[in-house]
């Protein structure tokens, strides 16, 4: 396990965070002095520390989220966390006067969070029990509500940095959880019973060789029938289900074979037994049923986990509403939230519905949908998504997709969808799996006929071993792991797949088109150029700038806020801030201000230089930005061009894409021809259009159609809707607020364009390992047919043999997730970081 | 051999134990979650621990 490493000066102790320039809060622990971010970390690390729990901080593989200073009040939706009426709906009694609760968990890393939540926990007075997971982000926590009201719990969760939510029950979850029990419990019994009837199988053996009484041998058959028969019926269910469940579909899958050789071996081996001729098969019957449980285990545990981590991403709306009534501020429940109603959000909130600021500004973190870790700044008239955190701040936000039609929700449906739809690719191997159990059955009655002309007593093993060794288990296991595994990854990178078919079909595609606006630009405008005075800096003329529309709302404003705290730049802001006097926004012109004696403008241009223009001359006009000045006493001492700059990864993917041999062009709705003609340029697009309308992106993709490309288009939403469908491959960037009329393949999350050219490298590993596993799956079965048909594998071999072989399957599939670290630096180094990539990544974007 | 005849019903009766343990086991959570238990033996239990020992303080102070 190798620790987080912990650096000391570089960042802050607790949550790793870049230390404020100056008067970053510090205290003494353990004999060392540490920095922090915030006083929010410091007072959970001294708590952490002072109670005992540092070696928290020295096995931790991940640093910490950043604290809330967990001196605030309790928040309303912890108190409401205490409500019996609620209390009802998540959780249950269990004994006495104890209940059980899960909680949704967020900021829990890595073990050491969970050992630090349980001990933390465990040591409240009124706390029976406390299990965390990070792999589920759950608590399940045995309480006393008349000792320790759960808000206490909650909070005392707060107070080490850990954010929890009481969470209702989802049927789908426990669904699995108990289905996976029942697995367990089958494989269990199995197993056990498997070991007792290959014992009494040693000794019916050597029975066999130095002679038995009679009564001996009845004995140990009927014990093993006794064992047999509870391994058979109980564990072996699940199969002879299936198979009669194919066979009513009239669709022979691999549990015909599997039940057939349980059926054949267990029931041959019964006769025997009640006979007192004849050999008994208990041993291989029980053992098939054990390997094959054993495998179908393993690929449920997978399965499961990647629903678990898809909905762990998408499971965020809190169980709770502060609604803002006619009377006042009540507590709904947020299924109770409808369009039009007013909630209010602070620092910490969950948000509960999709909305839209209508008071106060704040951040909000929207990690869990897009993947990606930095705050977003949110001001009156920004849409805020249902499920992400409000960071700081408060704020009222007016409900207009509650519950079931906020995005959260609608992505869900999307992926279930998405496992609906099943690929081409899985459906070929299904059908391919049927006829090969034809084959199998066929071959194996063949094979009975035979042995039983030549050799009676043989006839019943080899049989047996025919159709065990033959089942085509991997074959029908091949593609379907591969391809849920491979979706589980790239959801978990911010690009989900929503229709089967896309993972195939990105290996297929030669032709690659973009839109402009929102898609290879970001959606938001950014400072794209500065013209600065000698006399000033330019890096003293964005300060001042940015400090000066601090105290507007205008997007453009926001352009210029838009930046990284860390900047050098940041000090310099803070000072100007201090200076500034009389601040005074002038709606539609621009933000005025006095700095020590001076008055200071920024703003459209006509207005900031009002009358008499000097200073430095504006330059040429572009198109696609406008400019805006900042004057001192009238005099014009910088101009910002304020536009749309290539969004974060789009060069890196366009090379990369081209590298590939891949055809890429852009085609805009943008009317300038000058705009698209320079970001084409920039990016190295060398075919582009400027100014199509829908209906012509449509033509253009049917012409490209026509000559045989297969065409995947990258949009960013509704006015791309129509060519998105008739592409081959349609991605969209879903800037949350329309995914549900976009009729996209696959859906990118976040700000950056990386995880396209991810999904691309994805896609060629998974198409690998999918071959790979259908090669060996075939290889295997082929070659172990004539052998087994030849009386040359015995049917416990066989059984081993074929279990092997599906657990090459499933292991190989399983390569596909959870790789992140070393794809990403893997991507880095193939596409070629380039230039502008740092600064794009800290969002003020100052070309020249 | 004829050992045979109470070693046997011995055998079974064992392995209904085994069975009812593991079963047990399985209801009880045992087996619900098998990565992060094995990273637990990394952290110490002996250090002194001043954690809060009562509920009713707790949310006053830090909550």
């Amino acid at each position: 396990m190798a620790a987080y490493a912990q650096t000391g000066g570089e960042g802050c102790f607790h949550c790793g965070l870049p230390l404020p320039a100056t008067h970053a809060p510090t205290a003494e622990l353990e004999g060392a002095e540490r920095a922090f971010c915030c006083f929010g970390c410091r007072a959970v690390a001294e708590l952490i520390v002072g109670s005992g729990s540092g070696a928290y901080y020295r096995e931790r593989t991940v640093p910490a989220s950043r604290a809330e200073d967990p001196g605030r009040a309790a928040s309303d939706a912890d108190l409401l966390a205490d409500d019996p009426d609620l209390l009802r709906v998540f959780s249950q009694p269990v004994g006495g006067d104890a209940r059980e609760a899960l909680l949704t968990l967020e900021g829990a890393h890595c073990a050491a969070c969970v050992w630090l939540i349980e001990r933390h926990l465990g040591d409240l007075e009124g706390v029976d029990d406390v299990q965390a997971s990070v792999a589920t982000a759950r608590v399940r926590v045995v309480w006393r509500p008349e000792v320790l009201p759960l808000s206490s719990v909650l909070g005392a969760l707060r107070s080490i940095g850990y954010a929890a939510r009481p969470h209702c029950p989802d049927l789908e979850e426990s669904r699995q959880r108990s289905d996976r029990r029942a697995s367990l419990r089958r494989l269990g019994v199995a197993g056990l019973g498997t070991m007792q009837v290959m014992m009494f199988a040693i000794g019916l053996y050597a029975g066999e060789a130095s002679g038995m009484a009679s009564a001996h041998r009845a004995l140990l058959r009927w014990g093993s029938w006794l064992v047999a028969s509870v391994v058979v019926l109980f564990a072996g269910w699940p199969f002879f289900a299936g198979a009669l469940r194919d066979l009513r579909r009239r669709a022979p899958g691999m549990d015909v074979p599997v039940a057939l050789a349980i059926a054949v071996a267990y029931g041959a081996s019964a006769w025997s037994t009640a006979t007192g001729h004849g050999p008994v098969y208990f041993e291989s019957a029980c053992m098939f049923t054990f390997l094959l449980g054993l495998t179908r285990h393993i690929e449920m545990s997978a399965r499961h986990a990647r629903d678990a981590r898809v909905r762990g991403r998408l499971d965020t709306l809190p169980e709770v509403a502060l609604r803002l009534g006619e009377d006042g501020p009540e507590r709904v429940p947020a299924t109770a939230l409808g369009a039009g109603d007013r909630v209010r959000v602070e620092a910490g909130d969950v948000v509960p519905a999709d909305g839209r600021v209508i008071e106060g500004r704040g951040g909000t973190d929207e990690s869990l949908l897009t993947g990606e870790a930095h705050a977003c700044g949110k001001r009156v008239g920004d849409c805020v998504i249902g499920g992400s955190r409000w960071l700081s701040g408060e704020a009222v936000l007016l409900v207009e997709r509650p519950g079931a039609e906020s995005t959260a929700a609608r992505i869900r449906a999307l992926l279930e969808r998405a496992q609906l739809d099943r690929p081409p690719a899985e459906r070929l191997a299904d059908r391919i799996a049927a006829r090969f159990v034809a084959v199998v059955i066929v071959c194996a009655a063949a094979v009975f006929g035979t042995w039983w002309w030549l050799e009676p007593g043989s006839a019943l093993p080899v049989t047996l071993s025919v159709l065990v060794a033959t089942c085509p288990c991997a074959l029908s296991l091949a593609t379907p792991t591969a391809l849920a595994s491979a979706s589980a990854g790239l959801a978990e990178r911010g690009f989900l797949i929503a229709r089967g078919h896309v993972l195939e079909t990105l290996g297929r595609v030669d032709h690659v088109v973009f839109d402009k606006t929102g898609t290879l630009t970001t959606p938001e405008h950014r400072v794209t150029r500065a013209h600065v005075d000698g006399s000033w800096s330019e890096q003293h003329a964005l300060a001042l700038a940015r400090a000066l529309e601090r105290w507007s709302d205008h997007p453009i404003a926001r352009a210029l806020a838009a930046r990284a705290p860390d900047t050098p730049e940041a000090e310099i802001e803070a000072d100007f801030a201090r200076r500034l006097r009389d601040v005074r926004g002038v709606a539609g012109r621009g933000v005025e201000a006095r700095l020590d004696r001076s008055r200071v403008r920024i703003g459209r241009p006509d207005w900031v230089a009002a009358g008499q223009v000097s200073g430095l001359r504006p330059p040429a006009p572009d198109d696609d930005e406008s400019w805006i000045a900042l004057a001192v006493d009238d005099v014009v001492i910088a101009w910002l061009a304020v536009g749309s700059v290539p969004r974060a990864g789009a060069a890196a993917l366009v090379s990369w894409l081209r590298d590939r041999g891949l055809l890429v062009s852009l085609s805009s709705g943008d009317p300038s021809r000058r705009a698209v003609a320079r970001l084409a340029a920039r990016l190295g697009i060398d075919e582009w259009r400027a100014g199509e309308p829908p209906e012509g992106k449509l033509e253009q993709v049917a012409a490209l159609q026509a000559r045989g490309e297969v065409v995947a288009v990258v949009g960013d939403g509704l006015n791309d809707a129509p060519v998105m469908s008739r592409a081959d491959l349609g991605i969209a960037l879903a800037g949350g607020a329309d995914l549900a009329r976009v009729s996209a393949d696959a859906v990118v999350f976040g700000e950056r364009l990386d995880s396209i050219g991810e999904a691309w490298r994805h896609a060629a590993r998974t198409r690998r390992i999918m071959r790979q596993n259908m090669t060996w799956a075939v290889l295997y079965n082929l070659s172990i047919l004539p052998a087994a048909a030849l009386g040359w594998v015995a049917p416990w071999m066989a059984a081993l043999g074929m279990s092997a072989s599906s657990l090459i399957v499933v292991g190989n599939s399983l390569r596909l997730r959870g790789v992140r670290a070393s794809r990403r630096s893997g991507h880095e180094a193939a596409a070629g970081v380039e230039a502008d990539e740092p600064n794009t990544r800290s969002a003020v974007w100052v070309g020249s | 051999m004829s050992s045979l005849l109470f070693l046997i019903p011995i055998a079974l009766l064992l392995l209904g134990v085994a069975v009812w343990a593991f079963v047990w086991a399985v209801d009880h959570r045992q087996f619900d979650d098998l990565d992060e238990v094995a990273e637990r033996i990394l952290f110490d239990d002996d250090e002194a621990r001043v954690a809060p020992r009562s509920g009713a303080d707790e949310p006053d102070e830090h909550v």
